[in-house]
């Protein structure tokens, strides 16, 4: 598949500080992606020049082939869903969805194009309440609708489930990563929430103080951190003497350990029950603090009991 | 009675004794007859309301109206970008604010008065012009309609700013960036997000400006000179030099009918008056 959006040697400088540092990525059409990192990490900035709301100091932007870089928003071929939605106020669902798709069509089509979109997204009938009367479900489907009505080459999505309370959260990342899968519009998604990244993305983008720290697979990212930055900051991690290893694949026994594991003797100083595991907190002879992700069925494990910690060779994880 | 309603003692006091209790009595002289010497005695007769609707009054009323829509419109149009700026310029709000409140500090009659000195003949505009050599004779700036308007503009506009601003700075910059996102020019973006979504401060500036302009007489007195009386001078000129205290309590009443048919027209919520 060809790339839809490529960035190449993108750089923002603001007065203060550089916030997005020589960026190179390259996203194939109809991927979901997703760019996560701490706060200040330069993802937004990053999403923000690709809309065309902040002009790169330096490198390019190709959509669908064409440098957009030093191009105003309304002249790009892309559509953002804003994290507070930015709904207007003033008109109501249709008005809304009307807004970017007026300068395009005329009144028939219109109707109809208003029509599908919000079938898509599930909001048929609700066409004439304004957003103050919506919850906040249906404004953050009635800001994809606004959006996807546009048919643009690429969607962005600034932290689009993190105005949503948590119960409602999980319910609409399903949704909207079926949603993408049917329009099949490049999604290009960003989020503070590692989990949320995991589930909803195709491949992820890990940023870190401005830079790319490694794109890959879920999969790729979890399992091969390139960094010890994106092992820490993607799932938990176990330091050992140098290596890492995750809660998971850290394993415990009270006897022997199985031929061919690497195994170490370790004190149990605590024991924390998460419902569908239990969190055993371990002390190495070196004084190195371990987590083990225990399942109930493996027996329990009180403070104090000496046991024996293993793990296979290959989930060490080496960093330069 | 409860507590409550005692706090509400005093401002029910004022606005009894200072409010309705004068217009009552407004209302009464402008029923009354003029007495020969000035004065005024019964009967009762709405002799002074009728007189009103002599063409010569009409003008009066029509020019006084007009201005008043001139000013606020030339108020909005100067307003809104000064507010927006103001709105925009993060730390340095509070000093722009200030700025725009600074004429407050000086008496109006002051402030009104410099003008004065601004556009006759030998002012600094005319003075300036003259020797820069692009004018032979100086410019009638003094005492026309376009005088008055200046004045009024001049002194209307921090009425304008402060409610423009107030709704400026709640506006959500998002709905700026989505609508240029969704394709949206510049203008498009302002006419349809950025003027729609401030409508209430827009409005509340209308009434700040439009209100007490309709009844101005000083800038008008000042500035306008005897081709441009408008209706608060009329009212002005029978209280004092006329001696007609029923006809200027009638047409003070009328300009004030004029004003809340006005709000009336244009208030759509009542929270939008202030």
């Amino acid at each position: 598949m060809a790339d839809v959006l490529t960035l190449a040697g993108v750089s923002k400088d603001f007065p203060t500080h550089r916030a997005v540092d020589c960026v190179d990525l390259s996203i194939p059409a109809g991927e979901f992606h997703a760019l996560v990192g701490p706060s200040g990490c330069g993802k937004t900035t990053t999403l923000r020049m690709v809309a065309g709301f902040e002009i790169p100091t330096t490198g390019t932007i190709l959509l669908e082939g064409k440098n957009v870089a030093p191009l105003p928003p309304h002249q790009r071929n892309v559509s953002t869903v804003f994290q507070n939605y930015a709904l207007f106020p003033h008109l109501t669902v249709r008005g809304n969805v009307e807004f970017g798709l007026r300068r395009k069509r005329e009144a028939a089509p219109l109707a109809q194009a208003v029509r599908e979109v919000l079938e898509l997204v599930r909001l048929r009938g609700k066409e004439d309440r304004m957003p103050h009367q919506l919850s906040g479900g249906e404004r953050q489907r009635a800001a994809l609708a606004r959006s996807l009505a546009l048919a643009p080459a690429v969607l962005l999505l600034d932290e689009p489930l993190s105005a949503l309370d948590p119960n409602l959260r999980k319910q609409v990342r399903l949704e909207l990563k079926a949603l993408q899968r049917r329009v099949g519009i490049t999604f290009l998604m960003v989020t503070h929430d590692q989990e949320e990244a995991l589930t909803l993305a195709d491949r992820i983008t890990v940023m870190n103080q401005g830079q790319v720290e490694q794109t890959g697979t879920p999969r790729e990212i979890y399992l091969r951190p390139a960094t010890a930055f994106v092992a820490r900051f993607l799932g938990a991690m176990n330091w050992l003497e140098g290596f890492g290893l995750r809660p998971e694949a850290t394993r415990i026994a009270a006897g022997r350990v199985p031929e061919g594991a690497r195994s170490m003797p370790a004190l149990v100083l605590d024991s924390t029950f998460l419902g569908n595991c239990i969190h055993v907190l371990a002390e190495m002879p070196g004084g190195e603090k371990v987590t083990v992700e225990v399942s109930r069925f493996e027996g329990m494990y009180k403070p104090g009991d000496r046991v024996r910690l293993w793990w296979n060779e290959e989930d060490e994880l080496r960093f330069k | 009675m409860s507590l409550r309603r005692w706090f509400l003692l005093p401002a029910w006091l004022v606005t009894t004794g200072l409010f309705w209790a004068p217009m009552g009595i407004v209302l009464a002289y402008s029923l009354l007859t003029r007495g020969p010497y000035g004065g005024q005695s019964l009967p009762l007769s709405l002799e002074s309301y009728q007189r009103f609707f002599d063409p010569l009054y009409g003008e009066i009323l029509l020019r006084s109206f007009w201005i008043a829509v001139e000013t606020t419109v030339l108020c909005l149009v100067l307003g809104f970008p000064l507010a927006w700026f103001i709105s925009r310029s993060g730390p340095r709000r509070g000093m722009y604010l200030q700025l725009v409140m600074l004429p407050f500090w000086t008496s109006f009659l002051v402030r009104t008065y410099a003008w004065v000195f601004l556009l006759r003949d030998t002012g600094l505009f005319n003075s300036v012009l003259l020797a820069l050599g692009w004018i032979e004779q100086p410019l009638p700036l003094l005492y026309n309609h376009g005088a008055v308007l200046v004045g009024l503009v001049y002194c209307s506009l921090p009425l304008a700013v402060l409610p423009i601003y107030s709704t400026l700075e709640r506006l959500d910059y998002s709905l700026v960036e989505a609508a240029a996102d969704l394709g949206a020019t510049p203008w498009e973006t302002f006419t349809r997000v950025v003027i729609p979504v401030s409508a209430p401060g827009l409005r509340t500036a209308a009434f700040l400006v439009y209100v007490p302009a309709l009844g101005t007489y000083l800038t008008s007195d000042l500035l306008g000179g005897g081709s441009t009386i408008l209706i608060g001078n009329l009212v002005q000129n029978q209280f004092t030099t006329a001696r007609d205290w029923p006809f200027g309590a009638a047409a003070s009443l009328i300009l004030m009918v004029v004003v809340l048919a006005g709000l009336a027209l244009v208030a759509r919520h009542r929270e939008d008056i202030l």
